[in-house]
């Protein structure tokens, strides 16, 4: 119970010292998360790697061996390979190297078969991963590499188009198509690297590959083999050295296995090769005679037809002759018919116009008289006409208007002068009867009345007057209207005169008398003025009376003028039938003329007729003339025709007979080249090492480690060295805590464990932290950095635990022993000491004080800080120290980079100072090989040019190991001079050649521990010979072995056969140095070209991406640097507050009190500075012979611009640190700091 | 030098309602509640109070390491208490010497080094040597702290803090970590310096049986001023015993 409370209460100590403390607590953490972050991160890098390839061979199953014969393979050799015991899978294929022009640029793409599964083989070798699209599926398709489909013009769907030709041979030789439809885009496990390998074709370098399927190749024997082994399949690391052993052995066993397959090869395939060979010549000459006497029967034959066809033209031309003759007679006759006749025609024609011109006389009298009657006939009629129309207009006037204007007129007369009658006698009855009833009975009213409408009808009637009267105006009967208005009055007049009687009487009734003789004199009036209506009427008739005696007038007229016609008719009459009489004789007088005329025409007619008759027999015989020449031409054409047919037949047949023969010819050559190629049939055992590139992932991979290893750890030493300081200074501030603990009975132990705990948390959280962050980025960095030259999936993390447990075990080992040892040193004292505050530590006088001349010298400044400074020795070591570290790793990763950089400009800028290499095919003769070189020699872009044998060496070393060089013997000693440079890599001294000995390069010398004087053994094509090593020359990359052409002959007892020549480029062409190489390609004993700029970029390719190495150095260095100095100077500012609080108090500024703890900062940065200089020159030679590989030696180069950055980088860091700092310092309170120590 | 009084400037200091608040987490404490008082030039002042009564706080705020709150702080005619970090820490340089309980010598420099420390950021200074000697330290000016007595050390610390010729010198409990007679030995000195060269002396501490040595005595309790006396005939502190 007791001692769970204390555990408990220890544990919220615990917590609370973290929380109170975070920034000590984090920059343990931070220190030891970076060391441990940094190292596991670095050391993963390589396995993973080594992994990733390993992962990506094996899901792609990487062939382990690929076969490649001279002659190809059959069914029966794949039989045999699959039955060879290492074999697991055999996959047979096709590779061939053709040629794409695009941009007017020559690419050289290897082709090969989309891997197929075969009965031989279980899974797809070297199963291409797709990155886009599909694989190919019928013939015309294709797949594209990935990396030159980025980098050129084609897109999915577009074509590759080969040229038509590959060197001598003809493209469709080798594959089925000439352009491919690209389908897909894929990644090959056969290419890791973009480096596509070398050919003899074009200009010698790859440019990409493509895969189509392999029926779409023409060859019938398999050009390549792939053969996965059970090396791969026993789970070995394709990089180990197990695997490379077995390997080893496995080719050998193949090789074996190539021997016996070509002796049945040269037994069977070869053997019927050369008897098809002899059957093929056999036979060509058979066909040969043939044809020559087929040729023959030819030109026999077309002989004949040439005599015959002359003959025929003959004949044919002397019947034409004799048509001509009787043509010629014809015409003659013709013409003298046709005198004849002419002359008939002209008299017959001279009595005719006679006869004509009497009639035209004749003729002209009978018009003229015509003329006279017609003029006097028409004037007579016009006379009559004019009569007539005066008759006619007479005529009508009177009985149109006049007649019945007058009828009409006394029709009314009539009417109004009976009216007037009627009215009169009326009113005579009126008067009459008006007196009897006067007489009788005036009174009766009744009767006055009755007269009275009598008398209102004559108004009427009056009215009716006054139309007529109106009418009678508009007959402008002017008169008549006149009298009837008078009239008209008259009548209105007796009205008046009856109304004013009517009125008497009316007033009868009362006045009596008188009446009556008024109106008997009234009734009288009216009696005369009827009286003159009857005048008027008899002036009416005597009007009627002259209408009738005009009326007589005018029938008079009508008659005299149809007499006037009657004449006129008679008269027409008679001149008409005169006129027909001269007419009648007139015809008579035309028809004898038309007779005559007839028998003119008819006399013309006949001749004419005779005439045509002759013509007709002319034309017929020209007709027959034509027909004879038509007929003779078609003869010659056709004979003609005839000719040339049998000439063109001969030719043909000659023709046929020669490319019958040619073919036969070029046939029987082919099978003699063949039957040459087959003639040294040989296999090929390759290993995956021969796929461009593939070795140098190990290698890089290999690199990346020794970095890996030497790095990280310095870095860990100084993280230790921090977290050390850290905690002691934790422990002793603490000091009162744990005297207080003690005297309370608290064990040693459960004291010590708070500060184990706390260190224990700090490093274990760190190290997990660290080695996550680690394992996220760097490996990704560095991979992803390789990742750019090789083509690899993505990375698969292989975490070397050892590293981590090594990195982290040292972290929370150091952190937590230093806790555990702090504790134990002050818990050795007795609690009361403990309680009391630990005296701080006492000054004293430091060396520098007894050396009057520099100390006098000092400023009071300088002396405080150096006597702080020499005050705290641990510190000061370990700042120092770490500071040191920090610019160690810089400079070393700056050297690192120089290195590199000058290996470039060392081994190609002053070693190596050819430009391009030419392989020399391997058939030529010395002779052959001396003229190529004066070629090359007459070839102004080169400045030099050295036929050089070169042969691949090996040296044995060590126990079982093997290293291969290059054998270079020069055929001109000046001329190889210039090309190689040999030289003391620190002396520069020249390094001549003798003929007694050789000269290897440094390098080599190393690896294979021999030097100078000591004899070297090395073997040629399984023969060793020996020597002595007569100097070591300067080189980078790359290992040779140079002698003399005559040392070589002595040594290996036969001609030097050259087989390369090496040239230097002429300044001016160095640019084109590709068109040089494509030029000399053409050449038929050039096999392939090497340029050694694109090597460089290879290399330096290589090379650069270490650069990112560097980078992440400088980056974890300046990390390191920071997390140091900043430890260190918080410990220095917290241990010394109360220093500080009081020369505040004293009035310091706060630049002043700052400068007071700066100016140790600065001198101890500068201190571990210029230590770390010599410590970072050290470290950086380490690193380089580390990383050094058997191929490539690094020069120890650091140039002084590396020493002034690491220097400056390291001071910015710590004045970062002091910036940040200075804030801090300012913050330190007098007060609380100045308070009375409890 | 003899004291001047015609020349001595009146409320030389004056403190006017001056409060001091702290916090502490959700407690506020007043260190200083309305202080008002005002010692002469030339006066030897003690302030006296028990533990927590706020003479440290007041002293503080005096010397220009802490700041009030409220009120004002008149020295020399300057008013002190609005200034910047940058101007107290000149008015710490020029007016002011602080000697401390505990002394705070750089335990990493000479006793005469620690002097020039202050010396060294002072344009009108004293020579070292000189006001060592007049602390009666001359055998010792090259010895480290940690080899003097507390005593000793504390003469180092007057000497420090007279050498910037300061024209108020205050000290915080100088004698609460010496003995008797150490501690009287250094309060001679301090009256002395009072005395001879008429320098304006602030002094708390919590033992009034000091307060007779002093011209005037200030008594605080509880961050209020009780009683600011003047004390016209001050005794000699040889003849004080406590």
């Amino acid at each position: 119970m007791k001692e769970k409370n204390s555990r408990k209460s220890l544990r919220k100590n615990i917590f609370r010292e973290i929380k109170n403390t975070k920034s000590r607590f984090i920059s343990i953490m931070a220190i030891i998360a970076l060391s441990t972050g940094f190292f596991t991160g670095v050391k993963t890098s390589s396995p993973s790697m080594i992994e990733t390839g390993s992962k990506y061979f094996e899901n792609q199953n990487l062939m382990d061996l690929r076969l490649i014969s001279t002659v190809g393979f059959d069914d029966d050799d794949i039989k045999a390979i699959k039955a060879e015991k290492s074999t697991v899978d055999v996959m047979p294929s096709y590779i061939s190297d053709l040629i794409v022009t695009q941009n007017n640029i020559d690419f050289v793409v290897r082709v090969h078969a989309v891997p197929e599964k075969t009965d031989t083989n279980d899974k797809l070798l070297n199963e291409p991963v797709i990155v886009e699209g599909r694989m190919p599926t019928k013939s015309g398709e294709c797949v594209i590499d990935s990396y030159f489909y980025k980098s050129n013009g084609y897109k999915l769907g577009s074509s590759i188009k080969f040229n038509e030709k590959v060197q001598n041979n003809k493209t469709l030789d080798f594959v089925k198509n000439l352009e491919y439809k690209i389908v897909g885009v894929v990644e090959d496990p056969l290419y890791l690297t973009y480096q596509r390998g070398n050919t003899n074709v074009g200009d010698g370098s790859i440019s990409f590959y493509i895969m189509i399927p392999p029926e779409d190749f023409v060859s019938e024997r398999y050009t390549a083999v792939y053969v996965t082994t059970s090396a791969s399949k026993d789970g070995l690391s394709p990089f180990s050295e197990e695997y490379e052993n077995t390997i080893e052995q496995q080719i050998e066993e193949y090789e074996k296995l190539s021997e016996k397959r070509i002796e049945i090869f040269n037994d069977t395939t070869l053997a019927d090769a050369k008897k098809e060979l002899s059957d093929a010549q056999s036979e060509y000459n058979d066909k040969k005679g043939e044809a020559e006497k087929k040729i023959a029967d030819g030109a026999k034959e077309l002989h004949k037809g040439e005599n015959e066809f002359s003959e025929g033209i003959i004949k044919a031309e002397k019947e034409i002759a004799d048509a001509e003759k009787k043509l010629e007679n014809g015409k003659k006759e013709l013409d003298e018919g046709q005198k004849q006749y002419s002359d008939g025609i002209a008299e017959a024609k001279a009595q005719l116009t006679d006869a004509q011109n009497q009639y035209a006389v004749g003729k002209e009298a009978y018009t003229k008289a015509k003329l006279e009657y017609d003029t006097q006939i028409s004037k007579a009629q016009s006379e009559l006409d004019t009569a007539q129309n005066e008759y006619d207009k007479q005529y009508s006037v009177f009985y149109g208007s006049t007649k019945p204007r007058a009828e009409t007129m006394v029709t009314l007369i009539q009417a109004v002068t009976n009216v007037a009658d009627s009215g009169i006698v009326e009113l005579e009855d009126l008067v009459n009867e008006l007196n009897d009833k006067y007489n009788t009975d005036v009174n009766s009213k009744k009767e006055l009345e009755s007269i009275i409408s009598k008398l209102n009808e004559y108004k009427t009637k009056i009215n009716e007057y006054l139309s007529l009267s109106n009418r009678l105006e508009e007959l402008n009967l002017t008169r008549l209207s006149d009298l009837l208005k008078r009239y008209i009055d008259l009548l209105n007049n007796v009205i008046s005169k009856s109304e004013e009687f009517i009125e008497k009487v009316a007033g009868i009734y009362d006045i009596e008398g008188g009446i009556a003789d008024r109106f008997t004199k009234l009734t009288g009036n009216l009696k005369t003025y009827c009286d003159s209506l009857k005048e008027y009427s008899v002036q009416l008739d005597d009007a009627s009376k002259q209408l009738a005696d005009g009326e007589k007038q005018l029938t008079d007229a009508g008659v005299q003028l149809a007499d006037a016609k009657a004449q006129l008719e008679n008269v027409k009459a008679e001149g008409a039938q005169k006129l027909a009489d001269a007419q009648i004789q007139l015809d008579n007088a035309q028809s004898q003329l038309d007779i005559g005329k007839l028998e003119y025409d008819n006399a013309m007619t006949t001749g004419m007729l005779e005439l045509q008759k002759a013509q007709n027999e002319i034309s017929q015989a020209e007709k027959q003339l034509e027909t004879g020449k038509q007929e003779l031409d078609k003869q010659k054409t056709d004979g003609m025709k005839k000719l040339k047919e049998a000439r063109e037949t001969l030719a043909q047949g000659k023709a046929e007979a020669h490319s019958g023969l040619s073919e036969a010819e070029e046939k029987l050559k082919d099978a003699k080249d063949a039957i040459e190629s087959l003639n040294n049939a040989k296999w090929y055992v390759y290993d995956r090492d021969e796929n461009p590139g593939y070795s140098g992932l190990e290698e890089d991979a290999l690199r990346v480690d020794y970095i890996a290893t030497v790095f990280p750890f310095f870095f860990l030493l100084v993280a230790a060295l921090v977290c050390l300081t850290t905690m002691t200074r934790m422990v002793e501030e603490r000091r009162t805590e744990i005297g207080t603990l003690k005297a309370l009975g608290y064990s040693n132990i459960s004291i010590a464990s708070k500060y184990f705990i706390y260190a224990a948390l700090a490093a274990v959280v760190g190290s997990i932290v660290g080695a996550a962050a680690g394992l996220a980025t760097l490996p990704y960095i560095i991979i992803d950095t390789y990742s750019m030259m090789y083509i690899l999936p993505d990375t698969i993390l292989k975490v070397p635990w050892e590293s981590f447990a090594f990195s982290a075990g040292t972290g929370i080992l150091c952190t937590c022993i230093v806790a555990i040892i702090a504790c134990c040193s002050e818990l050795k004292l007795r609690p009361a000491t403990l309680m009391r505050p630990k005296a701080p530590k006492p000054g004293k006088r430091i060396i520098l004080e007894y050396i009057p001349f520099i100390w006098k010298h000092m400023n009071f400044t300088s002396k405080v800080t150096a006597r702080n400074l020499f005050r705290y020795k641990a510190r000061f070591l370990m700042t120092v120290i770490g500071v040191a570290g920090c610019t160690a790793l810089i400079l070393a990763g700056l050297g690192l980079k120089d290195s590199i950089t000058v290996i470039g400009d060392r081994q190609f800028g002053e070693i190596s100072k050819y430009d391009q290499v030419y392989a020399l095919s391997e058939e030529g003769t010395a002779e052959e090989k001396a003229y190529l070189i004066a070629q090359f020699h007459n070839d102004k872009r080169f400045s030099e040019s050295l036929l050089v044998s070169q042969h691949s060496t090996s040296i044995e070393y060590g126990e079982n190991k093997k290293i291969n060089l290059n054998l270079i013997v020069g055929e001109d000693d000046k001329k190889f001079e210039k090309m190689f440079i040999l030289r003391d890599r620190m002396t520069h001294e020249k390094i001549d050649l003798n003929d007694n000995s050789v000269v290897i390069n440094e390098r080599l010398a190393e690896v294979i521990n021999l030097n100078v004087g000591d004899k070297i053994y090395f073997s040629i094509d399984d023969t060793v010979y020996s020597s002595t090593i007569s100097a070591l020359s300067e080189n980078y990359a790359g290992n040779y072995m140079y002698m003399t052409p005559n040392l070589y002959e002595k040594l290996i007892g036969k001609e030097t056969e050259y087989n390369v020549i090496y040239t230097q480029v002429e300044d001016s062409y160095k640019d084109a140095g590709r068109d040089i190489a494509n030029d000399w390609m053409m050449n038929d004993d050039i096999v392939t070209v090497s340029l050694i700029s694109e090597q460089v970029d290879n290399i330096l390719d290589t090379l650069d991406s270490l650069n990112v190495i560097v980078f992440v150095l400088i980056i974890c260095a300046g990390l390191l640097a920071v997390v140091v100095l900043y430890n260190l100077t918080n410990i220095n500012i917290s241990e010394r507050a109360r220093e500080i609080a009081t020369i505040k108090v004293l009035g310091f500024y706060n630049m002043e009190t700052a400068n007071y703890i700066y100016r140790e900062n600065m001198v101890l940065t500068i201190a571990g500075a210029i230590v770390g200089l010599p410590l970072g020159t050290l470290l950086s030679s380490f690193v380089v012979l580390a990383i050094q590989m058997d191929m490539v030696m690094f020069p120890q180069q650091i140039n002084f611009i590396s020493y002034v950055i690491a220097f400056v980088l390291t001071i910015a860091f710590s004045l970062l640190v002091n910036f940040v700092m200075y804030f801090k310092m300012k913050k330190i309170s007098m007060v609380d700091s100045l308070k009375s120590i409890e | 030098m003899q004291r001047g009084e015609n020349i001595m400037m009146k409320n030389f200091v004056e403190f006017e309602n001056v409060y001091k608040r702290y916090r502490m987490g959700e407690v506020t404490i007043t260190a200083a509640d309305g202080v008002t008082f005002s010692i002469d030039e030339g006066e030897f002042a003690v302030v006296v109070g028990l533990s927590g009564a706020g003479k440290t706080t007041v002293l503080n705020i005096l010397g220009g390491i802490d700041s009030c709150d409220e009120g004002r702080i008149i020295v020399g005619g300057k008013d002190i208490s609005h200034l910047s970090g940058k101007d107290l820490a000149s008015y710490r340089r020029y007016d002011i010497g602080f000697v401390f309980q505990f002394y705070n010598l750089i335990p990493n420099l000479t006793a005469k080094e620690n002097v020039e420390l202050a010396t060294q950021i002072c344009r009108d200074s004293l020579d070292a040597d000189t006001v060592l000697d007049s602390v009666g330290l001359s055998q010792r000016k090259n010895n480290f702290p940690s080899q003097l007595s507390g005593g000793e050390q504390q003469r180092v610390s007057i000497a420090r803090a007279l050498a910037k010729k300061p024209k108020l010198l205050l000290c915080d409990e100088p004698t609460g970590a010496l003995d008797y007679n150490t501690g009287k030995t250094i309060l001679k000195l301090l009256q002395n310096k009072c005395r001879e060269d008429g320098m304006t002396i602030v002094l708390i501490t919590h033992n009034s049986a000091i307060t007779p040595m002093a011209n005037r005595v200030i008594n605080m309790r509880s961050g209020k001023v009780v009683s600011n006396v003047v004390n016209p005939n001050p005794v000699p502190i040889e003849q004080i015993e406590w």
